[in-house]
């Protein structure tokens, strides 16, 4: 009986531990990346530009490299890959990623199996078509926007992501 | 706060420094992050996730631009300081230290310049756009110029002209600027040497430019040739008292410079007495006065003694 109460009050405190430990988590989860894994959709994001070689027979290819230094001028590609590590499928994904601060998108390149793809001119609140995407220039005269005007990229998934099912996005910004 | 922000980047504009806006683009240090969000629903409950976040680090591009600013500059021989006027500009994107030189051995040209001394290259502290009393020397490795992204500095190159050059001969000048983390191809890189420790990659001008200013000898060399007439009271061409003398001085420029300020003096000899009203030049009569109120090309003083009667010799100028 005794032993039963000890390993009743144990388990109650594991609980409480735990619990603890799972808000923790949540609020984690909440600030950032760091347990950006914990979704039931994970995102990697990785970024390589273009690298020049010149192989053994004097034949200048070029090759990705992860990106670390860049540049103004230099061109960025980030890839970010999406997989459903939960047991059930998701629904209605979208992804989203702003085109990065002191970066411009460079014109049709984003790309994304089974995806749509819309952009924003006006910091991710609404997103179109580039065709239908608007803005007004120094003069106060409405005009089409440019891939510099982009502030952000979403790239909707058609249909279902099934439970371990993943694909692919990716763009182009060059280093303002 | 606010308050202070706006009076910042106006203190900025003021300086010639675009603070956001920079034609060498972003700022070395700079860090670019970058993170994707996903939302989606499973069983009907929306979710959200976020990736990792990515951040690039701008690195540090050595560039600049030396641009000459003076065109060819006449100078005659043996003559100096003759200042060429250049502007250095760091077009990278960080705060970069420059080391200047000169250099007088550049082929092509017809004559070396000499260097002046003590110093040979001057910052245009007083914006006079010339060599003047009020330029700072430019003391290597003590006042380097140390310039932001896009700003520039007046430099100018100061040299003396060396004699008997012939007229038209040209003398070029060169200043070169140099960025003092490193140089070389472009892509080069040195690792850890950029602004805040970034990296340091050289740029476009191999962070290295040079250009050469041009000096043109312009010479004008004036002969003068006096020769004097004289005419007696009898009609004859005797000096004798009374004779009239009449001087005639010639001068021919040779050369492609333009003399200005030209002055003429001729002292009148002993023993005679100017006429007055006398001077012409180029065939037009001058006045005596000091304040030549004709409308002839130019004016004549009286000098010497005048004394109004008919024995008075007529200088012809």
């Amino acid at each position: 009986m005794t032993d039963m109460m000890r390993r009743e009050k144990l388990m109650n405190s594991l609980a409480t531990t735990f619990s603890k430990c799972a808000l923790l988590a949540g609020l984690l989860l909440l600030s950032g990346s760091a347990l950006a894994q914990q979704g039931t959709i994970q995102l990697e994001h990785k970024a390589e530009q273009w690298e020049s070689v010149t192989d053994d027979n004097g034949i200048e290819q070029t090759r990705l490299v992860e990106a670390a230094g860049v540049v103004p001028g230099e061109e960025v590609l980030f890839t970010v890959t999406y997989t459903n590590v939960g047991g059930q499928a998701a629904e209605a994904v979208v992804i989203t990623n702003p085109v990065p601060d002191h970066m411009s998108y460079v014109n049709n390149s984003a790309t994304g199996d089974n995806t749509s793809i819309t952009f924003s001119v006006d910091g991710g609140e609404t997103f179109g078509a580039p065709q239908d995407l608007l803005v007004t220039d120094a003069l106060g005269a409405e005009t089409q926007a440019a891939a510099k005007d982009y502030s952000h990229i979403r790239w909707v998934v058609d249909g279902d992501v099934a439970a371990g099912g993943s694909g692919t996005v990716k763009f182009t910004a060059v280093v303002d | 706060m606010k308050r202070k922000l706006t009076t910042l980047s106006i203190g900025l504009i003021g300086l010639g420094i675009a603070p956001l806006c920079m034609a060498e683009g972003t700022i070395a240090g700079t860090d670019i992050d970058n993170t994707a969000a996903v939302s989606y629903e499973v069983g009907g409950t929306p979710q959200t996730t976020t990736s990792n976040t990515l951040t690039l680090t701008v690195a540090e591009v050595l560039d600049v631009d030396v641009t000459l600013l003076s065109g060819p500059v006449s100078v005659p021989s043996g003559t100096g300081p003759h200042g060429l006027l250049f502007v250095v500009t760091n077009t990278g994107n960080g705060t970069e230290e420059f080391s200047l030189a000169i250099n007088n051995a550049v082929g092509g040209d017809d004559f070396e310049p000499e260097a002046s001394t003590p110093a040979a290259i001057y910052f245009d502290t007083d914006g006079s756009g010339d060599f003047s009393a009020g330029d700072t020397a430019y003391v290597p490795g003590d006042n380097d110029p140390v310039l932001a992204p896009d700003a520039s500095v007046d430099v100018l190159l100061v040299n003396d002209i060396p004699a008997d050059l012939a007229d038209g001969a040209i003398g070029l000048s060169e200043l070169g600027a140099v960025a003092a983390t490193g140089s070389g191809d472009p892509g080069d890189l040195f690792p850890g040497d950029g602004d805040d420790g970034v990296d340091a990659v050289v740029g476009t001008s191999g962070a290295d430019d040079v250009i050469a200013g041009q000096y043109v000898i312009s010479d004008i060399e004036l002969a003068v040739v006096k020769s004097a007439t004289v005419l007696d009271p009898f009609g004859g061409s005797s000096p004798m008292p009374g004779a009239e003398i009449t001087y005639r001085i010639v001068i021919t420029p040779t050369g492609s410079e333009t003399a200005v300020n030209t002055v003429i003096t001729d002292p009148i000899p002993a023993n005679t007495t100017y006429s007055s009203e006398s001077i012409s030049l180029n065939g037009g009569a001058l006045t005596d006065d000091d304040t030549d109120a004709d409308a002839d090309p130019g004016a004549g003083n009286r000098r010497g003694p005048r004394r109004p009667d008919r024995s008075e010799r007529r200088p012809d100028h």
